[in-house]
């Protein structure tokens, strides 16, 4: 079996260094997000529902693999649906779920990427698709380019952090983002947009089923 | 469901489906993997290499992922929406 990056980093990729900043940046957010997702919990079982809706998304979206047009295959992230349902703040804790499966069982992922794999699957791009929502609410075109661009930028950080690890020899760590992003774009830009459109559509039934709006309080309510 | 939604439902499971059939002869099934460790090779030391397995049973382990999670998905928006119906 091929062992290499997909979406997620592999084992024993990136130097230690990296490793473990990554790890201690993503640690806190990891945290915080196990308290959000406690609060979700605790506030009912619409809430509830919303929480286990946004981790299936995940769940099943992290996992399916498509063709592109390149001739290679790559996977969605489906970031944006807990984002936006919810509020970014619980997605650390989904995606750490996700990442530590796949990283055990499928051996794709890795340990020592964990980190960095979390701070990108849980934490970029969940921000990003939750501030173009701008609410739990959103039209289907906003929703839309939330599940859009919250993808791209899963890969846009992961090419972050590989050209962070393995800069270019002449052109510095600019040019190997360019490069890591580039390889990654021919195969992430139309799968994007196929879960763009699974997004929206996703957003509006589970709107159109639940009587409160959830989402962008996630936060504030720790926070008090 | 509104129409709209059915309509953008039948694009969002169309879509990936006309991905497999356009999908050029030979697609490989690690493509983006393989080229993106051209440009990075292991730096690191692993901790914890997960099992090997054979292709077939990779790809069945990733539809079995894909599966639970879209099961978990439409049962909560199932329970969401018999609530809505006591309601």
């Amino acid at each position: 079996m091929s062992r290499g990056i997909f979406l997620h980093i592999s084992e024993g990729f990136l130097p230690w260094t990296h490793a473990a900043g990554w790890t201690l940046i993503s640690a806190p957010c990891f945290v915080y997000s196990l308290r959000c997702a406690s609060v979700e919990m605790a506030a009912g079982p619409e809430a509830r529902l919303r929480l286990a809706a946004a981790a299936g998304f995940l769940f099943a979206l992290s996992a399916l693999k498509l063709p592109s047009f390149a001739g290679s295959c790559s996977h969605a992230t489906g970031v944006a649906l807990g984002a936006i349902l919810i509020g970014p703040a619980v997605m650390p804790a989904l995606a750490f779920v996700v990442l530590l499966f796949q990283a055990l069982i499928l051996a794709h992922g890795g340990v020592t990427s964990l980190g960095a794999n979390l701070f990108s699957l849980g934490v970029v791009g969940p921000m990003v698709a939750w501030l173009i929502a701008g609410s739990s609410t959103p039209s289907r075109a906003r929703a839309f380019l939330a599940g859009f661009v919250g993808s791209l930028c899963v890969y846009a950080a992961t090419s972050a952090e590989l050209a962070l690890a393995f800069p270019d020899a002449a052109g510095g760590v600019s040019s190997a983002f360019a490069r890591f992003a580039g390889l990654f774009a021919i195969t992430q830009v139309p799968i994007s947009a196929v879960e763009g459109i699974v997004t929206a559509v996703v957003v509006a039934t589970v709107n159109s089923y639940t009587q409160s709006p959830g989402g962008l309080t996630a936060p504030r309510e720790v926070a008090g | 469901m509104k129409k709209g939604n059915v309509v953008m439902l039948v694009a969002a499971v169309a879509l990936p489906l006309s991905f497999w059939a356009l999908a050029p002869a030979g697609t490989e099934w690690a493509g983006t993997d393989d080229r993106v460790g051209e440009l990075a090779q292991p730096a690191g030391r692993a901790l914890l290499e997960g099992p090997a397995w054979t292709p077939a049973t990779e790809r069945l382990l990733f539809f079995g992922q894909a599966t639970a999670g879209a099961a978990l998905l439409a049962g909560s928006v199932w329970r969401m929406k018999a609530r809505r119906g006591r309601n």
